[in-house]
């Protein structure tokens, strides 16, 4: 199958000291796949945590990729032990990285026969265009703005933390939007418990393109005076980001993620947090014309 | 019109507006482009009949520099284009990567002869990065710079184009926010080693209210066109191409190159 692969990083505004605390990787082999962690804000050497989940996220998907997809290792299973072998090598750094460096979102997007299985711990979002030219995006959000991250739910310490400050809700919003106009199409608002399993699956067929996400995508503000600043919505800078032209080849994602920064840049518009996405196009067209040839 | 000397289904053609002939140039097709970022780059090299004595000095000089930008690092983000001048303007290849030229077979002899259309050549050369950096920007959003270098031993005695039709066509591009980051054009005179200082000086002027009148940024005046002179040529190419590719995938500005 004739497809893209390609991600995008950039630092967000409100981080001064431009050290990004999101981290994407991507790669086609031997597995194509795209990894994104996002490192919670409020704790130390959050960018590195994030960085050692990415990796080991990686190497095992790789190492059990047949078991990930014949489903004998279950998104639950996954993200055990991806977390606890982060954990063993973080405390491996006594004294330099507090384990709470793991505190950070992980999204998963692998490509298993033609479909994009999408793991999602912690917030984020999912973007896919259908083949009826239709932008369908999964938003997850919690309830107090705190998500509820892999590592709480193997340090007891972090857990009975979270579980005293926070309810850790789970809000997904689903919207489906028709390209041509942005027209809103559905919308659907649900809440769910912090454990409940955000995962999906996208036949390349039926969703040429796949984008994961973090939640940066969705802190954009403009920039009204020195110190006043309102709120994008999602929608209007999914207006700009998702229209992709006729050619998604190659870099797709960086060319048309950096012309949108630029260009809201230029009228005062950034996003606060670090930006990263990652994403798959199916190109039906070159692939046909390429079967036309060898018939 | 150019005639298209190197064509293939990876490259489609593409037309420069023109109200005074065709003017068309080939470009790579956008699909087979993997990165985000591109320079467009244009050599135009005279072949006239007062080239002859040091044509091949000059062919040995482009075929030099085109292969020391192919070692370069940056040298996928640099899409190039070669065309040849003399009454008629012949696109010896259009814009391709760095990767997919031969030297050997692309570039042969420029069997010199004929009279100058400076400005059908310039017009050609800058027409077709604007165009294709329309293409390439606007519509695909590929962040795109570009970089000309025209090279002649004498005045235009040709031309259907003028200076107007030229600084138009710049002045209307150039309005369109984000066609393309940066534009260098360098004007370059060799002087025929035959020629008479009076009449080098005559072309050194026409050239100098040439670029003036049409706004080329940078005029070289290599002096004496002799294997020395010409190889210095070759490599101020190749260092200003590296440079001009290098801004544009760092971001950074380009480092001024000297002769």
């Amino acid at each position: 199958m004739l497809y893209s692969l390609d991600y995008f990083i950039k630092t967000g505004k409100r981080h001064t000291n431009n050290i990004c605390e999101d981290y994407i990787i991507c790669g086609k082999d031997p597995i194509p796949h795209i990894i994104l962690s996002d490192g919670c804000s409020g704790a130390k050497n959050t960018d590195t945590g994030a960085r050692l989940l990415a990796h080991i996220a990686k190497k095992y998907i790789i190492t059990y990729s047949e078991l990930i997809e014949k489903g004998e290792i279950t998104y639950e299973l996954l993200g055990k032990m991806i977390i606890t072998k982060a954990k063993k090598i973080a405390q491996e750094f006594r004294n330099g990285l507090d384990s709470s460096c793991l505190n950070a979102t992980l999204l998963l997007a692998v490509l298993f026969n033609n479909e994009v299985r999408v793991h999602m711990y912690g917030d984020g979002l999912i973007l896919t265009i259908n083949d009826d030219n239709h932008l369908e995006i999964t938003q997850v959000e919690y309830s107090e703005n705190a998500p509820y991250y892999l590592n709480y739910s193997i340090d007891p310490v972090e857990n009975y933390k979270y579980e005293k400050k926070f309810k850790g809700e789970k809000i997904i919003t689903y919207c489906k939007y028709d390209l041509k106009d942005f027209s809103l199409i559905r919308k659907e608002v649900n809440t769910k418990s912090k454990f409940a399993p955000v995962r999906g699956v996208f036949p390349l067929e039926v969703f040429p393109t796949v984008i994961i996400a973090s939640d940066g995508l969705d802190s954009f503000v403009k920039k009204n005076t020195v110190v006043e600043a309102s709120k994008i919505e999602l929608i209007e800078v999914l207006k700009s980001f998702m229209s992709f032209s006729n050619n998604c080849t190659g870099e797709f994602i960086k060319r048309k993620f950096n012309r949108s920064v630029k260009i809201f840049e230029r009228n005062f518009i950034f996003h606060l947090d670090d930006l990263a996405a990652g994403g798959f196009h199916f190109d039906r067209e070159e692939c046909e014309n390429k079967e036309e040839n060898t018939e | 019109m150019p005639k298209m000397l190197n064509n293939n289904d990876d490259m489609n053609v593409h037309q420069i507006p023109s109200t005074v002939g065709t003017f068309q140039f080939s470009a790579v097709r956008p699909e087979k482009l993997g990165a985000s970022c591109y320079t467009l780059a244009t050599i135009a090299v005279d072949r006239s009949r007062s080239t002859k004595d040091f044509a091949q000095a000059l062919l040995a000089a482009l075929k030099a520099s085109v292969g020391a930008c192919m070692k370069n690092p940056m040298s996928k983000n640099i899409l190039l284009r070669v065309l040849s001048f003399n009454e008629e303007l012949v696109e010896i290849h259009g814009f391709k990567l760095l990767k997919d030229i031969d030297l050997d077979n692309d570039y042969l002899d420029f069997n010199p002869k004929g009279m100058t259309s400076l400005r059908d050549a310039y017009f050609s050369g800058i027409g077709a990065t604007l165009t294709l950096a329309e293409d390439l920007s606007i519509k695909q959003h590929y962040d795109v710079n570009g970089i000309f270098f025209v090279i002649t031993d004498g005045m235009d005695n040709q031309s259907r184009i003028s200076n107007k039709q030229i600084s138009t066509l710049v002045e209307n591009s150039l309005k369109q926010e984000d066609l393309i980051e940066s534009l260098d054009t360098v004007l370059i005179e060799l002087k025929d080693p035959k020629a008479t200082d009076d009449y080098a000086l005559e072309v050194t002027k026409a050239l100098e209210k040439f670029k003036k009148e049409v706004g080329i940024t940078k005029f070289i005046n290599v002096g004496d066109a002799n294997p020395t002179n010409l190889a210095k040529l070759g490599q101020f190419i190749s260092e200003s191409l590296s440079s001009t590719s290098s801004s544009i995938v760092t971001g950074q500005p380009s480092q001024p190159v000297v002769f």
